[in-house]
């Protein structure tokens, strides 16, 4: 017997995703899920984030990790709902999924923030593939890991709508490999926004969160 | 890597669909998966034969359809199949590119019996 099916392989991540989205807007809660290789410095871009953001946005993160929640301890000194997920418990998984969002939106109150940040377990390939609820997808790369980064895996830039180009402090003059990187993005999606940064010293991190707050402001049509 | 979360997700729809229809087990399911995924066929089929060990899917065979990746310009309507990607358009260089085929992971069909 023949049955014809067309259904979408991911329905049920799409589907729990939706649900997600729907519940974080419902609230004025806008998500961006932060995504990138491992060592590139997701973490520490976070805490620079968090640092330049100040009282402009109550934020809340879930951090995401194979193993280990040493990323979600570095983050707590900024007192803030924080929610570890290994994916050790689920299987391993090398990408977070709609379904462990759900439960860690259960343990964040919703309507005391304002900004949701979600880091992704560092992989430039897996996540880009998964929607998770956000409204937003940042990939973010190590100026020294490769230009061609966003040649060999464009679907994670296409998807994603910034890129933050970090440790910009390693170069005495960035200026040629961001440019490098910026073109190199561009071909994957011409509508990507560049931003260069150092979470180290701080350099960038003001325009990244500038942008963010915007976007929040556009997504969500409030302060 | 998560060719296996793909997996388990294919091996548990068709499992509902194949019982839903009364019949015991699928042999055969026909997917298409886009080029622009984050899906490697030969990867799938390999996490595919472990992940459905002991379900209604464990003998199925499985037909991938490789979508190509097509974009038009919306500038001057041209259709473009691209190997490499990049958003920019051969014939008058603009950036306007609409996505037509590719990110396509979709189950087709499935033969039960």
């Amino acid at each position: 017997m023949e049955i014809r099916i067309v259904e979408k392989i991911l329905a049920a991540n799409e589907a729990l995703a939706q649900e997600n989205r729907g519940l974080l807007s419902a609230d004025g809660v806008y998500a961006v899920n932060l995504m990138g290789p491992p060592g590139a410095g997701k973490t520490a871009l976070l805490e620079a984030t968090l640092q330049a953001l100040g009282d402009r946005a109550r934020a809340a993160v879930i951090e995401g990790d194979i193993a280990t929640t040493a990323d979600a301890e570095r983050l707590s000194r900024f007192g803030i709902p924080i929610v570890q997920i290994n994916t050790d418990r689920f299987g391993g998984e090398c990408h977070l999924e709609a379904q462990m969002i759900k439960s860690a939106l259960a343990q964040i109150p919703l309507s005391d923030i304002d900004l949701l940040l979600i880091e992704n377990i560092g992989n430039l390939i897996c996540p880009a593939e998964f929607d998770l609820g956000q409204h937003c997808n940042v990939v973010l790369l190590d100026i020294l890991g490769g230009a061609d980064k966003p040649l060999k895996y464009p679907l994670m830039f296409h998807i994603s709508q910034a890129l933050l180009i970090n440790k910009i402090d390693l170069l005495e003059d960035a200026s040629t490999e961001v440019a490098l990187l910026t073109e190199n993005a561009l071909r994957a999606n011409p509508a990507i926004a560049c931003f260069p940064t150092s979470a180290k010293t701080g350099a960038g991190v003001e325009e990244w969160v500038k942008w963010l707050l915007h976007s929040a402001k556009d997504t969500l049509g409030q302060d | 890597m998560h060719e296996a979360s793909i997996a388990q997700a294919i091996v548990r729809s068709v499992s509902d669909v194949v019982i839903q229809n009364g019949r015991s087990h699928a042999t055969r399911i026909h997917l298409q998966i886009g080029e622009f995924t984050a899906v490697v066929p030969q990867a799938l089929l390999s996490s595919f034969r472990w992940v459905a060990q002991g379900t209604p899917c464990e003998d199925a065979a499985l037909e991938i359809e490789d979508i190509p990746i097509r974009f038009r310009c919306e500038e001057c309507q041209s259709e473009v199949t691209m190997g490499e990607v990049n958003l920019v358009c051969p014939n008058c260089h603009s950036h306007r590119l609409r996505l037509l085929s590719g990110r396509e992971l979709l189950i087709k069909s499935v033969e039960a019996e």
